[in-house]
């Protein structure tokens, strides 16, 4: 069995008194595209730093492609392409000349695969970066991060910024220059549906600390918003995990995680219900903001009902 | 199609940097060849006996400016421009960059040292001079510490190899004393601290054998002015005579390879850190001087720039005060209250003309950067008001520093020497007239280039022109009663035109990015 592309185990890292991750462990297996999601300043950027050895960890243990990257930096990063979000890059190469410049860094540079996909992303290597668009530039910046072949790309929010189209066009690429090759992606975002359609797997961030892994897929299976008079969610918050909650009218809207159990219970109890499937903004804004304690002591708490 | 050159990948990681830096350094280089070699030619005039004072005052002048800005772009050109982090992620280790970066730097700045030297030197052999009155004019002119070392039939030698050791010098201890700052000016500020530091401590130590009149500790310190920034260019000058100068060389070796070592092993060696929750740390002991919020946009601009000009004043003033002490204590003919205005006065004049163009150049240092002037551009400010507001704050923070450290040299026992002569009046008019100058000419220069060590560059060539210009229209061609009428009137014009100059870059936001 090959070892994880991604190996992350009950690391910690502060600045100063500001803990930024506290005891994160994850794996992300060869071959998948595993979007990593937060809010901006969960973590996420740090993280991306620790594994291109860029940071130091304060506890825990990462390996990267079988590589511990803070003792071994280099090594890490000549097998992995990096994007990072809003790279600035020297204004004055033109775009050819920062291939050129790029290519004796990376034992594995491919120039004529550079060239070829800066065809294929359209980027004009005549034109300096400075005067570049901010599509071009992460074009470029993609282009950058591929053609050495890299085992692993990590790509940290690269659509910032980006219009509608244009990230649907980068999102192509991806799918049809990595995951059609088989590569590992780990791909940083706080845009849920930028990367719904291309994730096998994701992972949410929320304070330091990975809330909730799954395939997306099942994600989107097992979470979902439950409808109920308020009298009966009393029974949900005891046997399933509400992530979050709405009063609507009588009646409440949970969201909760393990929707089979939720609703094998109120089948079982016979109470009236309505699930609304939800999509993974929607999920992913469920984990992050959403009310999963201090509802029961509200003004407006649903009673339990006696079973 | 790509052309071939294009499909040509570069063949090693070394030909790559060096190609890179090199395209970094060399319109740099091209100026600063330019300026030097020019300014060589104006200054001795095709009159030999012009020659000595010429290249001593010429390269010990550059010498101490190229060093101090290269170092400084070197410290913190990658991230002042954002680029540091693109450079961290490469599959090299950052030391090899870096280490490319203080090479290039270096020959940037050493090629128009051994321009001049080269060209002194042809002008000198083909002239045939008598190298008797050479050697008479030499003795006048070039520093005592470099006829001692290198003999005065060799004055010529003995300058620019002193020339290269300083700008070696402090090239590589301000790209150390600097090195990660966010930009090249607080690379500067950091870096000029940290070396007056040094020089503060020898000066301590300096005086303690004096007090104490140790031989071994005043030999000790003799020895680290050698480690000192810039502090090789003295070489064996302050070497006792009949002492080896194995204990200075390896001094200055050590020193300098140590500073260079630390610069290595620091450059690039920071990430960016999460931003801090606003919590009570920050507001704790803090003194909010015009209260928040802002009560109008006139006073949020004061207090913007006040914030922006008033450490560089500080540190400026600060760091007169010690070299002034330093001075007064390592020289022993000046022993009186008086000496040590003068001393005051005369270290806050010329450290005050770099203090004066760094100041100029920060007024606008952020606000022309193309995010931050993104910002600025989109809030609805008067751009006029804006420029007028920041100009004449930068002015008046560098006028009261400046002024305060005059009126302290003035007000010392036999301090009133210093305004003793019959145009005591015009002389500081003109000084001051002179340094609003720089201070627009410097911000001109860095809203139209955009880039600080080139708007430095650029700021000082400028006016030292200028200077010969005005010498040479004005002074050596007009007759003596409109000479001070048409300086004047030069120096107006130039000030306006720099001043409109500057207004029009930035209310249009006109500039080139150089890079």
């Amino acid at each position: 069995m090959s070892t994880p592309a991604i190996d992350i185990q009950a690391v910690h890292k502060s600045f100063r008194r500001h803990q930024v991750l506290r005891g994160m462990t994850l794996q992300v297996e060869r071959g998948q595209t595993f979007a990593f999601l937060g809010r901006n300043g969960a973590g996420k950027t740090t993280t991306i730093q620790l594994l291109l050895g860029l940071l130091n960890r304060d506890e825990g243990a990462i390996r990267v492609l079988g590589h511990d990257p803070e003792n071994e930096p280099l090594e890490v990063r000549a097998k992995v392409g990096y994007l990072a979000e809003d790279q600035t890059m020297y204004g004055w190469m033109k775009c050819g000349d920062i291939l050129r410049f790029m290519a004796p860094f990376y034992p594995t540079w491919d120039h004529d695969l550079a060239l070829k996909y800066a065809k294929d992303f359209e980027v004009p290597l005549q034109t300096k970066i400075k005067h570049l668009s901010k599509g071009q530039n992460v074009r470029l910046g993609l282009v950058l991060a591929l053609a050495h072949r890299p085992e692993l790309v990590i790509l940290d929010d690269p659509a910032l910024g980006l219009d509608p189209i244009m990230r649907k066009q980068f999102n192509r690429d991806l799918i049809t220059h990595l995951q059609g090759e088989g590569r590992t992606v780990f791909y940083s975002s706080h845009l849920l549906y930028e990367v719904e359609p291309v994730a096998d797997e994701v992972a949410i961030l929320k304070e330091g600390r990975i809330v909730r892994r799954s395939e997306t897929e099942a994600l989107r299976r097992d979470v979902k918003q439950i409808i109920l008079g308020r009298q009966a969610a009393g029974l949900l918050q005891e046997k399933s995990t509400v992530l979050d909650f709405r009063p609507d009218g009588d009646d409440v809207a949970l969201t909760v995680a393990g929707v089979g159990i939720a609703l094998e219970l109120l089948h079982r109890d016979g109470v009236e219900h309505r699930v609304v499937d939800l999509d993974l903004d929607e999920i992913f804004e469920a984990y992050v903001t959403g009310k999963s304690h201090g509802w029961e002591t509200a003004e407006d708490q649903p009673v339990a009902i006696e079973t | 199609m790509f052309s071939n050159q294009q499909q040509r990948p570069m063949r090693t990681i070394y030909h790559s940097l060096l190609w890179k830096e090199w395209h970094e350094h060399k319109w740099k280089l091209a100026m600063l060849v330019l300026v030097t070699v020019l300014l060589s030619l104006l200054f001795w005039r095709g009159e030999p006996q012009m020659l000595p004072v010429a290249v001593t005052t010429l390269l010990f002048g550059y010498s101490v400016l190229a060093g101090l800005f290269l170092g400084m772009q070197t410290a913190a050109g990658e991230r002042g421009r954002g680029t540091m982090p693109f450079l961290q992620t490469l599959p090299v280790s950052v030391r090899k960059p870096a280490a490319i970066k203080v090479l290039m730097a270096w020959v940037t700045a050493f090629v128009p040292v051994l321009l001049v030297v080269g060209l002194a030197y042809a002008y000198l052999s083909s002239y045939n001079s008598d190298s008797a009155t050479l050697t008479a004019m030499a003795d006048s002119s070039v520093p005592q510490v470099v006829l001692d070392t290198w003999g005065r039939q060799n004055w010529l030698l003995g300058t620019g190899l002193s020339g290269i050791l300083c700008v070696t010098s402090l090239l590589i201890w301000m790209a150390a004393a600097g090195v990660n700052r966010s930009d090249e000016i607080r690379a500067g500020a950091i870096g000029f601290l940290i070396m007056a530091s040094v020089w503060v401590f020898i000066g301590i130590l300096g005086y303690w054998a004096e007090e104490w009149k140790s031989s071994s500790l005043d030999h000790t310190v003799r020895v680290m002015m050698s480690a000192a920034a810039g502090g090789p260019s003295i070489g064996g000058g302050n070497r006792g005579p009949r002492e080896s100068y194995l204990p200075f060389v390896a001094a200055a070796v050590l020193s300098h390879g140590c500073v260079m070592a630390w610069f290595l092993v620091s450059f690039g060696r920071h990430a960016v850190r999460p931003a801090r929750t606003r919590g009570g740390r920050g507001k704790i002991g803090r003194i909010d001087w015009l209260g928040p919020p802002r009560k109008s946009q006139l006073t949020a601009i004061i207090w913007k720039q006040v914030s922006e000009t008033g450490p560089l004043a500080v540190v400026a003033a600060a760091a007169i005060l010690a070299m002034t002490s330093l001075a007064f204590w390592f020289d022993s003919g000046s022993q009186s209250r008086g000496s040590y205005a003068e001393l005051l006065a005369g270290i806050a004049l010329s450290v005050g003309f770099l203090v004066t163009v760094v100041a100029g150049m920060g007024v606008f240092l952020e606000d022309v950067k193309p995010k931050i002037g993104i910002f600025r551009r989109s809030r609805p400010v008067n751009v006029t008001m804006w420029f007028v507001v920041k100009y004449c704050t930068g002015l008046m923070v560098l006028a009261i520093t400046f002024g305060a450290l005059f009126l302290l040299a003035f007000l010392m026992p036999n301090g009133q020497r210093l305004l003793s002569s019959e145009y005591a009046g015009e002389q500081v008019a003109a000084i001051a007239l002179v340094f609003l100058l720089v201070y627009t000419l410097s911000m001109a220069c860095y809203c139209l280039g955009r880039q600080p060590i080139f708007a430095a560059v650029t700021a000082i060539s400028v006016f030292f022109l200028g200077v010969y210009t005005v010498d040479f229209l004005i002074f050596r061609s007009l007759p003596a009663d409109m000479r001070l009428f048409g300086a004047l009137a030069v120096m107006v014009v130039a000030q306006v035109a720099l001043t409109a100059l500057a207004w029009l870059a930035v209310r249009n936001n006109w500039g080139w990015n150089i890079e």
